[in-house]
């Protein structure tokens, strides 16, 4: 048997084309998602074998169209070009024929080996339309092929068709360039003449597809003829007089000329092939609209979803949760016992396996909230929520798909940043990501709980519920702040698709499930395993061997008396010896060398030091306070800890807990969620990310506590 | 409205059609429109308002398509008949049968003034 031969194909298509269920169906679960190079667009790539053949598969962003106008389309035609994929299947939905041709033109002017997949043909034949797929491939010659994509029919003849076409084809394309017009067409071929004799300067672009980009203005293109070479030059002056012609000739501007001529091309095609029938695929979809969108019964509707989300993220995700927590703990007692007490076994069980622990109990939450949004998108409901909520979140800047990231945003931030991915447009993304982390998490949860319950016993829940109105109200704010100024230039339009509603699949949903929590686990993973590391070396060293080994000695001296009263007393001399480690390691160092800084808050060094290794995650704030006042915070002795926060000597007042409080609410949030950050939007919004929280953080406090005391409330 | 009977397009109320005459606006957020269809002569449905009045949803090429309202200002349509159902090409009746009772939610028609 002869080696296998290799082919590259490329999957384009409009969004909401069913691009993704063709994907899935011709390459299982054997698929890598990363991001395209230097890009946050996600790029799916996938291999399998069929008919000898070794295929790649490359999943591009979906897109409306080809203009340099948004990274998408970018990346798509940057692929196309640059590594020009042997065949590129255009995935069609057939319902919607006149504009997916619209992008089909683009692709044979960009001289692809085409195929055309008219995938949903299933509803496309229910409607009681009828298409000549004959004169239709002749027309726009490309072969023609219909599929059903989530129910994985026509498939393998989709495949035939592609390596038929990889097998037999001729060099250079054999389509018919469309025609723009008599006003358009004259100065186009003569754009082509002038770029054919310098292919040089446009590079692999074929010089008819640069001749009306120049013409529409792309960006791109335009710059790489922007040099001060001669040719270049009149090149530019020949695109400049050819659009003035076409201005004054059709009283329009050649952009909008050049797209009412591909729409007037496809018009003409579809009028000799296509018998629509009246019968009308949204029809189902209206209806339900007529609910789900409803004046009255829209907004009760949307929240019982949300609340369904929010139930079987937090509740029915606790349930496994719980037991992964139960099996963490067992490992890490079991490991403890087994292994001789050195520092590998505590780099092991505290550094090692709490760190990794802590990042895999949220899996099962993680899961459930992916597969919950996975249903929201698939469904065609997550349109309807944006339509829903987008006036109120226009009005800080935001889309209105923002508003689920920033719901989820309550129970975790790490999947609320990683819930961004639904948005389409950069600026909203990175938006909505660096606004995410002030919407409560529940593990800043234990922190309000202990200080609102130390300082504020009747008035605990009211306290709390200010912190979280306080969450909201920074958000509104500074998503506000940013949209006006940092990102003024870019205004994302609300130009949405409200697809067709339908039923998801269950291997659709499973495998956009499976994508991003192996994203989680991954890279996630990584990440936090050294950042545990590092942060358990700096929680460990420098080692005070001597101060330690006399609380050992003092400690073995009590515990060979044995009774009662000195088991107490061995307790205590636990956890002083715990509190003096952690005072004099590096972590300990820094905690009190931000002192100064947290000291206008009215907090006190420990304070400090429980911010710091609060980075590791929110609830650790709790449990370094309980060491640091020398106390434990283990239920019984919880009142401890708020004795000694009380005590006027060691702690403090009640307005600087609620600064605090307030603190822990708007300052960076923890490594886990900072990973998301970088991973989502990059190292230098993530840096950005994290110095804004800590400067807004700090002067909100600041503002709380020195304003409450001149007010006298301290 | 101008001498030619032309309106933006938020100047409709839903159930009522139009044909586009010009999209007006610049750059990226024309072109996406363009792309998607809002070209000159091509048909368009009014078909709802959001609970709070914005967006506004919109029939175009077979698609339903959402718009905020300063986005649908920059839309300058002439009204017109326009089949109930969501029309995919831009001339003639569809090419099927038509088989609905009810009108071709002419309600602009009925009305002394539109918008």
């Amino acid at each position: 048997m002869a080696a296998p031969k290799n082919l590259r194909i490329a999957l384009a298509g409009n969004p909401n084309s069913g691009k993704t269920s063709i994907f899935n169906s011709m390459t299982g679960a054997r698929q890598q998602v990363g991001n395209w190079p230097g890009v946050t667009v996600e790029k799916k790539t996938g291999s399998f074998t069929y008919n000898g053949y070794e295929i790649e598969v490359v999943d591009l962003p979906g897109t409306y169209s080809l203009t340099a106008y948004s990274v998408e389309e970018r990346v798509a035609r940057a692929y196309l070009v640059e590594e020009k994929p042997d065949v590129v299947i255009h995935v069609v939905d057939s319902g919607n024929l006149a504009r997916n041709l619209y992008l089909t033109v683009q692709l044979l002017e960009l001289g692809v080996d085409l195929v055309v997949d008219l995938n949903m043909w299933d509803e496309f034949a229910a409607c009681g339309s009828e298409l000549d797929r004959d004169r239709l491939a002749t027309l726009i010659g490309a072969p023609v092929v219909p599929t059903v994509g989530h129910r994985e029919i026509g498939i393998d003849d989709l495949l035939d068709a592609t390596i038929r076409l990889f097998e037999e084809r001729v060099k250079g394309h054999r389509h018919v360039p469309i025609s723009y017009g008599s006003h358009v067409d004259d100065v186009l071929n003569e754009l082509t003449d002038l770029l054919e004799g310098s292919q040089e300067l446009i590079g692999s672009y074929p010089p008819r597809w640069a001749a009306i980009k120049l013409l529409e203005g792309d960006i791109e293109i335009t710059k790489l003829l922007s040099s001060d070479d001669d040719r270049a030059r009149r090149i530019r002056e020949a695109a400049e007089r050819a659009a003035r012609h076409i201005e004054v000739a059709t009283k329009s501007d050649p952009e909008k000329v050049i797209s009412e001529g591909r729409y007037g091309y496809i018009e003409g095609a579809l009028k000799e092939v296509l018998t629509e029938e009246t019968a009308d695929r949204m029809e189902l979809s209206r209806r339900l609209d007529r609910v789900f969108t409803n004046r009255y019964l829209g907004y009760p509707i949307f929240l019982a979803f949300v609340w369904i989300l929010f139930q079987l993220t937090f509740r029915v995700g606790a349930y496994p949760m719980e037991w992964i927590e139960t099996f963490v703990g067992w490992l890490s007692t079991t490991l403890a016992a087994v292994l001789p007490e050195s520092m590998l076994s505590s780099l092991i069980v505290d550094g090692v396996i709490g760190g990794v622990g802590s990042v895999i109990v949220f899996l099962p939450n993680i899961m459930t909230l992916f597969l919950a949004i996975a249903f929201l998108e698939d469904s065609g409901y997550m349109a309807r929520a944006a339509f829903l909520m987008d006036r109120v979140m226009h009005a800080l800047g935001l889309h209105g798909k923002s508003f689920i990231p920033l719901l989820v945003g309550f129970g975790c931030s790490v999947p609320a940043i990683m819930a961004t991915r639904t948005l389409e447009s950069k600026r909203d993304r990175t938006l909505t990501t660096l606004i995410v982390p002030l919407m409560s998490c529940s593990a800043r949860l234990p922190v309000y709980l202990l200080i609102a319950g130390t300082f504020f016993a009747e008035r605990a829940g009211t306290v709390v519920f200010v912190v979280y109105v306080t969450g909201i109200v920074a958000a509104i704010l500074v998503g506000r702040l940013f949209s006006k100024t940092l990102f003024r230039s870019a205004p994302a339009p609300f130009v949405m698709e409200l697809p067709p509603y339908r039923l998801p699949t269950a291997k659709g949903l499973a495998i956009h499930t499976w994508e991003r929590s192996k994203i989680y686990l991954q890279k996630m993973g990584g990440v936090i395993l050294v950042a545990s590391i590092i942060l358990w070396f700096l929680g460990a060293f420098p080692q005070n061997t001597a101060l330690t080994e006399e609380y050992e000695a003092e400690m073995d001296a009590l515990r060979a008396v044995g009774t009662e009263e000195v088991l107490g007393r061995i307790q205590e001399l636990e956890i002083e010896a715990e509190a003096a480690q952690i005072e004099s390691s590096y972590i300990g160092r820094a905690g009190k060398a931000v002192y100064p800084v947290v000291r206008p808050l009215g907090f006190t060094w420990e304070m400090g030091v429980s911010l710091v290794t609060g980075f590791v995650a929110k609830e650790v704030v709790v449990s370094t306070l309980g060491v640091l006042y020398h106390t434990r915070v283990d239920g019984e002795s919880e009142r401890s800890l708020s004795d000694a926060l009380r005590d006027p000597a060691r702690g403090i007042t009640p307005l600087a807990g609620f600064a605090f409080m307030i603190f822990v609410l708007l300052y960076t949030p923890c490594v886990v969620a900072v990973v998301a950050v970088k991973r989502e939007v990059g190292t230098g919004w993530m840096l950005f990310s994290v110095f804004y929280q800590l400067v807004l953080a700090w002067l909100v406090s600041f503002g709380v506590y020195q304003i409450g005391q001149l007010v006298g409330l301290g | 409205m101008n001498p030619e009977g032309h309106v933006p397009l938020t100047a409709l109320a839903p159930g009522d059609g139009a044909r586009v005459v010009d999209v007006e606006g610049e750059g990226a957020f024309r072109r996406r429109l363009l792309d998607m269809g809002f070209v000159k002569g091509a048909r368009v449905r009014v078909i709802k308002h959001a609970p709070l009045m914005n967006p506004i949803e919109y029939c175009i090429g077979g698609t339903h398509v959402t718009l905020r309202r300063e986005e649908a200002a920059l839309i300058l349509v002439k009204p017109a008949l326009v089949p109930p159902w969501c029309p995919e090409r831009k001339g003639g009746r569809g090419g099927g049968r038509h088989r609905r009772g009810h009108g071709w939610g002419p309600r602009w028609l009925h009305r002394k003034t539109s918008g």
